[in-house]
């Protein structure tokens, strides 16, 4: 089932179901699931779209990244009950030890889930990892390419070109 | 099943970032000093121009080389020159070092027009004069002034609309009336931090802000040499200085002042928590407490409430459900203490702190009626550095003996061999309720 190359459909859907029930789910990851479904038949309405055949795409995401999000979600709605506060050092702890794929993987799923506490955490890590560091650094961190046509010619890398054309924003 | 292998369309590992709609990336550069968010523009081209479409700048010249002036003035100019002509959300300058005023007036004055939001600003130069268009900002909604920001004269006409949080971090003032003027500008003000020191020239300090809800003002002296950026200076006279609280709809009240202000304040009917550190104050502690008669929950020091030894002309407090007492004083008896809860007739929770002060005198403290809350309404008692004084054993058995709905009784202490010691006395000591339990914590 898994090597399908068939887009997201129905059974798509069960799939995911199925994981969450595997990693007992609260109501709050049920609910996150619900809304989303909602969203996409809303707009597939607005757009004029027939009520017979609603296609419900769910986000990228494997069973790893998923349960990743589901113990955030959980850890939020248990502490918001407890004490109306989350303690920050838990969510340093949780965004902290993932690794850049799993971060970019979490991000993506709060932008798609609409979970903006976890699409703001993530995004607050990803601009830490580029905190006070070189371009070079960057690009080594999150393995960016500099572009492929300057990579080829003897002429210095349009990066460092750039850098050198515009002091003021490298001092 | 659920062994992960990666969805068909999900892209390779490498450069995920770049591939990011430019949306998320400017999302992501949101959380970053503007200084790092313009570096990526030498990442590639793809990343030579998201920078500009950030609606989040902070400015802090600790970032450039040297903490160059130059530089820095440089850089502030290019990036405003050169950002998407987009409203700003949020606008942070944070100077460390000396830089031309009308350049930084002129960034500020940018920030408002671009309809900022937030707008965070403190400069270790002094005398930074707030520009004035700021006054009629219709989007802002946050406000912060730290050191070295002056607020000279503020236009009669001046109107911000959606101010809601308002923090005034150690700000001059330059005009008698500048604080009236100030918050009457802010129709919804919800949220007010100030700190003040007696060098604010704000003799007399007026708060009126009808939809306030939470007020939190620290008041400090300037011969206590606990802060970095202070340069001693001799402390002025400040024996006239006043500050009026008008708040009608104010829940939480937090003031901290080791000066001599004198308080006006009006009643705060919808008032909930309170924090009041002013000690030795005695009639102007009294003024400030008369308007909160109705709090629930009271944290106050015992400094606070006497003055000379005696307890202040205190309110009845009808609806105090839960009172935090910081004992800062070496005294000799706790019967100042019994009147303070004679002035809390349905005290459910009492804390007291003992902090780091050792009493030794003991008083029979049972002369007279015990207090109305101990016989009907006092079910916590909670005792935090608990040193086992005898002074302050004393007040154990007096609760035990006097409360009688206690349920539990808590004493905080780090010394287990003594707590278990202690532990075994107050098993034997008479108790009049029964259900009371005694937790060390």
């Amino acid at each position: 089932m898994e090597k399908q190359q068939t887009p997201f459909g129905f059974h798509k859907l069960i799939f995911i179901l199925l994981i969450l029930l595997s990693v007992s789910m609260s109501a709050l990851g049920r609910d996150i699931l619900s809304d989303i479904i909602e969203l996409k038949i809303e707009s597939h309405i607005a757009s004029g779209g027939n009520f017979d055949s609603v296609t419900v795409e769910l986000p990228n995401l494997t069973g790893k990244t998923l349960a990743k999000v589901i113990e955030y979600c959980k850890k939020h709605e248990e502490s918001s009950e407890k004490t109306g506060e989350l303690s920050e050092k838990w969510d340093g702890e949780f965004i902290g030890g993932v690794e850049v794929g799993m971060l970019m993987d979490l991000f993506l799923a709060g932008y798609e889930l609409k979970i903006k506490g976890l699409n703001d955490l993530a995004a607050s890590r990803i601009g830490g990892m580029m905190l006070g560091k070189t371009p070079e650094e960057i690009r080594v961190i999150f393995d960016i390419k500099e572009d492929p046509l300057c990579k080829k010619s003897k002429s210095p890398k349009e990066g460092e070109r750039f850098a050198r054309d515009n002091p003021w924003a490298f001092q | 099943m659920a062994s992960s292998s990666k969805p068909p369309n999900q892209l390779p590992d490498e450069d995920r970032l770049s591939n990011l709609p430019d949306s998320l990336i400017c999302h992501i550069l949101s959380f970053l000093p503007t200084k790092c968010a313009v570096i990526t523009s030498a990442l590639s081209t793809k990343w030579r121009y998201q920078w500009t479409s950030v609606a989040n700048l902070v400015f802090c010249d600790k970032f450039t080389v040297n903490y160059s002036s130059d530089l820095f003035e440089n850089f502030v100019d290019r990036v405003l020159m050169l950002r998407k002509r987009s409203n700003i959300d949020s606008f942070t300058l944070a100077c460390i070092n000396t830089h031309d005023p009308p350049r930084v007036n002129t960034w500020i004055t940018a920030a408002a027009m671009f309809g900022v939001r937030e707008l965070r600003l403190s400069s270790a130069m002094r005398g930074v004069v707030l520009p004035h268009n700021v006054f009629y900002s219709r989007a802002l909604v946050a406000l912060t002034l730290g050191p070295g920001i002056v607020l000279d004269v503020i236009p009669t006409s001046a109107c911000l609309p959606s101010l809601k949080v308002l923090h005034l971090e150690v700000v001059e003032f330059r005009n008698v009336d500048t604080t009236w003027k100030l918050f009457n500008a802010c129709p919804v003000l919800e949220d007010l931090v100030i700190r003040r020191e007696t060098t604010d020239n704000a003799k007399c300090f007026n708060v009126c802000a009808p939809a306030l809800k939470r007020l939190t003002m620290k008041m400090y002296d300037e011969s206590r040499p606990d802060e970095y950026w202070r340069t001693p200076v001799a402390a002025p006279d400040i024996s006239d200085y006043t500050c009026v609280i008008d708040c009608p709809t104010l829940e939480h009240l937090d003031i901290t002042d080791y000066t001599s202000v004198s308080y006006a304040a009006s009643d705060m009917p919808l008032i909930v928590k309170a924090e009041i550190d002013t000690p030795q104050q005695g009639e102007a502690t009294a003024a400030l407490l008369r308007p909160i008669a109705d709090v629930k929950l009271l944290t106050i020091s015992d400094a606070t409430l006497r003055k000379n030894g005696d307890l202040i002309d205190l309110p009845t407090f009808s609806n105090l459900t839960k009172l935090e007492l910081r004992l800062l004083d070496d005294f000799s008896d706790w019967t100042w203490l019994l009147d303070m809860l004679r002035r809390t007739p349905v005290l459910q929770g009492l804390v007291i702190d003992s902090g780091c002060v050792s009493r030794d005198i003991i008083h029979d403290t049972c002369q007279e009626r015990e207090p109305s809350c101990l016989l009907s309404h006092l079910e916590t008692f909670e005792l935090r550095q608990f040193k086992r004084g005898e002074d302050e054993m004393e007040l154990l058995r007096y609760i035990l003996r006097s409360a009688k709905v206690l349920k539990e009784m808590t004493i905080e202490s780090w010394d287990i061999e003594k707590a278990t010691k202690v532990l075994e006395e107050l098993l034997g000591l008479p108790r009049c309720s029964r259900a009371c339990r005694v937790v060390f914590s």
